[in-house]
């Protein structure tokens, strides 16, 4: 089981895309879980190339305004999504791993303050 | 807060208890988590809410390793920890050893987190033996030698057990005392072959070194075939036999 999960604040500069990619490869990760990527939209091309190969599956929470975003790949060798649910908060995962079932929130609560105040 | 209730929400209605919580939670445990922000208002009652929320979600803050903080203000003056992995006693259960690294930053003001279960347990080890033990001189004496010299006391079973156990571990030793340097002195005699070959070529040898010399060649027989024979057994031979019995088939068929 590895999980690599960071908040990118920002994922356009190729610095911060080769980072990534170099951090997936080192660790070895299964699922990579990315935080405030702010980017309107990627291509699956996008996925496959930030993956290293194209067994993978994806969701990604568009930001709002400009803030946010919450993007999440995986290895569909190891999960398999059932379900889901997601929102510009968090993304709620159901995922199958090698036959057992388990759960995966990822969480991003940048504008939380904003709620508070 | 809102989205805490509604996660709780979530968690409640799933009969799955294999839940992990990770991401940017922005909040914090308690005043030992941030350094340098100064107090704000609400403060206490956000840490309050988190930590009820982690409680009623029934998750257990996984052992962290590596750095202390996971956000650092750019110029310095703040940090704190606001990124996080959470798991259930369940997730633990299945993957045994769960921690969370917070890698070094590098591209963000965030560290990286990496979930590992790095502890795998295999199971027993397998005990293999080596078919060239058994050319070796020694290696009957050496196994009654040993297992008549372990005292072990109780249960016929056990004592079979403990005893099967301890020769193991010596065989072990004994194979590295024997076998276990056979590049070196494989490297060494041919080393010395070549010498006696040189000295053939410049003028003739007398009976002594001509003797010497047809040891050493034996010698290098002998450590060729041995290494031969393990690195069958290492290969799974089995395998390739097969294999190759598949492809003679083949080969007479095609006939």
């Amino acid at each position: 089981m590895r999980i690599l999960s960071i908040s990118v604040r920002g994922f356009g500069s190729p610095v911060k895309w080769r980072y990534i990619k170099d951090i997936i490869r080192k660790e070895d990760s299964k699922m990579v879980c990315l935080q405030e990527v702010k980017m309107a939209s990627f291509s699956l091309n996008n996925y496959c190339q930030l993956w290293g190969d194209n067994d993978i599956d994806y969701f990604y929470s568009e930001p709002v305004n400009g803030a946010g975003g919450i993007l999440t790949i995986w290895h569909t060798k190891f999960f398999q999504c059932t379900k889901h649910i997601i929102n510009r908060w968090y993304i709620v995962f159901f995922l199958e791993s090698l036959g057992r079932v388990i759960f995966l929130l990822l969480l991003q609560m940048c504008i939380l303050h904003v709620i508070y105040n | 807060m809102q989205m805490w209730e509604e996660l709780k929400g979530i968690r409640q209605r799933e009969s799955c208890n294999s839940w992990c919580i990770l991401g940017y939670f922005n909040s914090i445990r308690n005043e030992g988590e941030r350094r340098g922000i100064s107090q704000a208002r609400g403060n206490k009652r956000e840490m309050q809410g988190f930590n009820n929320f982690i409680d009623s979600m029934e998750m257990v803050d996984i052992p962290c390793i590596g750095r202390k903080y996971t956000w650092y203000r750019p110029n310095g003056k703040a940090k704190s920890r606001l990124d996080r992995i959470l798991t259930t006693f369940e997730w633990l259960q299945h993957w045994p050893g769960s921690k969370q690294y917070v890698l070094n930053r590098q591209v963000s003001d965030h560290c990286a987190l990496v979930l590992k279960s790095n502890i795998t347990d295999w199971g027993p080890k397998p005990f293999r033996f080596l078919d060239i033990w058994q050319e070796h001189k020694e290696f009957d004496n050496f196994v009654k030698d040993k297992w008549g010299s372990y005292l072990v006391q109780g249960n016929k079973i056990l004592v079979l057990k403990e005893k099967l156990k301890m020769l193991k571990s010596d065989l072990k030793g004994w194979n590295k005392d024997v076998f276990g340097y056979t590049d070196k002195i494989k490297a060494d005699i041919m080393n010395k072959i070549q010498e006696l070959d040189i000295r053939d070529d410049e003028d003739e040898l007398d009976e002594n070194k001509i003797r010497e010399r047809r040891e050493l060649l034996s010698q290098l027989q002998d450590i060729n075939m041995r290494n031969e024979s393990l690195l069958q057994q290492k290969s799974k031979a089995l395998l390739m036999e097969e294999g190759q019995a598949h492809l003679t088939m083949e080969a007479k068929t095609q006939d």
